[in-house]
Order: structure tokens, then C-alpha cells, then sequence
């Protein structure tokens, strides 16, 4: 597009699909601060609007006969699940702020298994704040099973009842 | 050669999908391709764009299995038949019942019927309920009208995302090409639009663009498309130009 002519698009509503496919390579922006949210690379309100729309338009609840129900619950009806590992710690983060992001743009209800949690780090438990944040403005939902150790970490940073596991 | 299904989806109401429908069905018909036209939505305005408006059964009834695809297929011109929506296809959307086999109704029809075909366009509904999910799931290839506003890029945006996710659970990956159906060429932001659309689907937009004009809005009413309405017209122009380039993968080249 000539720099002169004047814009008459504010946005572009297709701008998602770039980023949902360069995600792949993204380094973590979540750890740094909880407060930043804004600014983290969790969707865009813009997105929430997309999927929350479609989610409603795809909850049609058939089923293909070659997936697992369980298949096609997680994509289509929108029940996303992360499980975490015993050992929750900044090496992890990256790995864990990309599978949030894709989670959390797929489905409405984000289940996040923290059961088998034995330690976790500040920047793991950033992470998932910022998460519940995000959800909380695209409507959408997290729900977090945590072990004792996890509930003592989130309490210990005062962040217990914000995580809904206090 | 194998039939090539194609569904003509976008949830947006009004952007031109059935006029694409017809008018590039007929224009592929007249280049000597056997074509057969699914209408797939309720209100059955694909088989009124032919002068077909009398029919009960259609493709809804084959669905629930009522019927056979071939009692109910109409020839509407030379290499052009026409599957009409049939007055059960609103009950399809509304089904609760059958489980694991509802949105492969269109797919397993498909897969037995038409095989002596070129192609097979599914004029899809303005929904993306359960009818859109057997078009999706019947076909690998999909032809995205879309008009030039913004509003437009907005659908698009909501129709991505809803493929996205069946390419996902069905693990495959649409073909897709899109075509400006309702092309204003002297508006400024309709170019800014295909700028966008460009960025984004690099070599998948059909090369012609079909422009704006009411005498495509006319011709349904005469139950014709327009190659007999107005063949010497600019949009059949336009139509004959896009069945070029749907045959032999012509796309505009990115900016
Ligand atoms: N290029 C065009 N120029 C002028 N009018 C057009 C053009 N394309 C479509 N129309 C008119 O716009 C209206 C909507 O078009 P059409 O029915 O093809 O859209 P659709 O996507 O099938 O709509 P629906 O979502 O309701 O099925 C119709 O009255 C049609 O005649
Ligand atoms: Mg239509």
C-alpha cells in the first residue's frame, strides 16, 4: 500500500493468523512482570471477540467418527487441559507461556492439572496469573486442581485466592 | 479424473456466495465441465437463481435418508444439474439426535454419488452451525466469497478461525481460494481491503475480481444466470473470466 494514501482500516481483524503462527518461535514475554498484562502475547481483546463468537458457532456437538470424543471436545467444544510436572521452574516457562497461549486461544474453559506439582517458581505462577487475568477479559475460564505444595507456593506469594486455589 | 468438491462457505450473510454459486457453475458448464450445484441452505435461493422453485425434496431429505441423491437431482442446463435445498435441510441444522454421524451426513452422500462429475459446488448457508460443519467436513477445498468492506475482513476473521479448528480435529488442511463477489472498484477502501487480504492469503484470491452490479442482482428474479440474462454483459464477462481462473489456478500476485 502507497505510504500516501491515507488509511482507511484501522485495524486488521485477520492479524491473528500471523501471529498464531509465528507463536511457535516466540521467546516468553509473561515472566518479566504479573502486571504487565496488556502487553503480554496472550490474545488480543480483539481475539476474545473471534473466539468467543466462534466457539459458539462451532459448539455443535457432533462427532467425527475417526477422533476420540475426547479429541474433539478439546478443539471444538472448548475445553483446553494442561497438565503440569512435578518440577515447575523458569526453564519451563517458555515452553509452558506457549502452550498457554495456544490453549487459551482454542477454548473457553482452560484446565490447568496442578496436581502433581512438588515445586514451583515466581515465574510459573506469573505465568498463571496472568493467564487467570487474560481469561477474566475474554470471558473465558481457568480452572486450577492444585496439590498442597502448590497451594502453599500461591499462598506464600499472596496469590492464592487470585489463582482460586487458596 | 476424481470429482472435485467445493464448498462456497462464508458465515456472512449477503457476500455473494450464491451468485458466485450459479453464475461460475454455469460459466464452468458452458467451458464443457460437468457440474452439479448442491443449494445447502434452507432457503433454497440457489435453486431459485435457476427457475427451480417447486421442489420438496432435496438434498435435506437425502440427508435423513428419505430419498436417493439421484431422484431428487435436476438437470438445469446443458452439464449443469442442481441438488435443490429441499424443505427437510432446516431440520438437518436442528438435529439432536444421531450422534457421532450427524455432521458426516454430506460426506458419506459424497463419497458414493456424482463420481462422473467435475465438480460439485455447495452453496453454503450464511451459518456456521451444523449444515456448515458437513459442508466442512464433506470437502478439502473451499472458495471464500467475500465483498470489499471492512466488515467483511471481520467474517473472515470469525471463518478462519472456525476452519482452523476443524482442520485441526480432522487433520487435514483446506484448500482455499477466495474471490472478491461484490467488488466496488472505485471506492478507495475496497482496495485497502485486498490489500489486507493479499498480506494474508498470498496466491490464494482468484485472479478476476467480480464487480458490483445490479444487473446480477437483477437476473435471479428471470430464473437466469447471468450468461443468459446478459451474456454480453461486464459481469458475465467477469464470471467467464473467473471460471478461467478457478480451472487453471489463476491468482492475483501480491503487491
Ligand atoms: N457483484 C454483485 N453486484 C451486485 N449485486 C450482487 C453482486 N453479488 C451479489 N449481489 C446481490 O447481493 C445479494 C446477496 O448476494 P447472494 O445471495 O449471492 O449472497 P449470499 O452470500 O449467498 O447470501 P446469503 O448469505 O443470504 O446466502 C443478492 O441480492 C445478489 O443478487
Ligand atoms: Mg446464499
Amino acid at each position: 500500500m502507497a505510504r500516501d494514501e491515507e488509511q482507511m482500516i484501522g485495524f486488521d481483524p485477520l492479524a491473528w493468523m500471523d501471529e498464531s503462527d509465528q507463536d511457535k518461535g516466540k521467546t516468553p514475554a509473561m515472566e518479566q512482570s504479573a502486571e504487565d498484562t496488556g502487553k503480554s502475547d496472550v490474545p488480543s481483546e480483539n481475539e476474545a471477540d473471534k473466539n468467543k463468537v466462534n466457539s459458539e458457532e462451532t459448539e455443535i456437538d457432533i462427532k467425527q467418527p475417526t477422533i476420540s470424543t475426547q479429541e474433539y471436545n478439546d478443539v471444538v467444544a472448548g475445553e483446553g487441559q494442561v497438565k503440569l510436572e512435578a518440577e515447575m521452574n523458569i526453564q519451563k516457562v517458555a515452553e509452558l507461556h506457549k502452550t498457554l497461549i495456544e490453549v487459551l486461544e482454542q477454548n473457553d474453559l482452560i484446565e490447568i492439572d496442578a496436581q502433581a506439582v512438588k515445586t514451583i517458581d515466581t515465574a510459573t505462577l506469573q505465568l498463571l496469573v496472568v493467564l487467570k487475568q487474560e481469561a477474566v477479559k475474554l470471558h473465558k475460564n481457568v480452572v486450577i486442581s492444585a496439590s498442597e505444595r502448590f497451594v502453599e507456593s500461591a499462598n506464600l506469594l499472596g496469590i492464592g485466592q487470585m489463582l482460586e486455589v487458596a | 479424473m476424481s470429482v472435485n468438491i467445493i464448498a462456497v462457505i462464508n458465515q456472512k450473510g449477503g457476500v455473494g456466495k450464491t451468485t458466485t454459486s450459479a453464475n461460475l457453475a454455469h460459466a464452468l458448464a458452458l467451458k464443457g465441465m460437468k457440474v452439479t450445484l448442491i443449494d445447502f441452505d434452507p432457503q433454497g435461493h440457489l435453486g431459485v437463481s435457476f427457475g427451480e422453485v417447486k421442489h420438496n425434496a432435496g438434498i435435506g431429505e437425502v440427508l435423513l435418508e428419505k430419498t436417493t441423491l439421484e431422484s431428487v437431482t435436476c438437470k438445469v442446463r446443458d452439464n449443469l444439474q442442481l441438488i435443490p435445498a429441499g424443505s427437510a435441510l432446516k431440520e438437518i441444522e436442528q438435529l439432536t439426535e444421531g450422534g457421532a454421524q450427524r455432521g458426516d451426513l454430506l460426506r458419506k452422500v459424497l463419497e458414493v454419488s456424482l463420481q462422473d462429475q467435475d465438480y460439485v459446488l455447495i452453496d453454503c448457508p450464511p451459518s456456521s452451525g451444523l449444515l456448515a460443519a458437513n459442508a466442512l467436513f464433506a470437502t478439502d477445498e473451499l472458495l471464500i466469497p467475500m465483498s470489499g468492506d471492512f466488515l467483511s475482513l471481520q467474517g473472515l476473521s470469525h471463518l478462519m478461525a472456525s476452519v482452523r479448528k476443524f482442520e485441526k480435529v480432522l487433520n487435514k488442511k483446506y484448500t482455499k481460494w477466495l474471490v472478491l463477489s461484490r467488488f466496488n472498484t472505485v471506492r478507495r477502501l475496497s482496495k485497502q481491503v485486498l490489500n489486507i487480504l493479499l498480506k494474508h492469503f498470498p496466491q490464494q484470491i482468484l485472479a478476476t475480481v467480480i464487480r458490483e452490479n445490479a444487473m446480477l442482482a437483477e437476473c435471479p428474479s428471470f430464473g437466469k444466470t447471468i450468461l443468459e440474462y446478459r451474456p454480453g454483459s461486464r459481469s458475465a464477462r467477469d464470471f467467464r473470466s473467473l471460471a478461467d481462473d478457478f480451472l487453471e489456478r489463476k491468482v492475483m500476485n501480491g503487491a
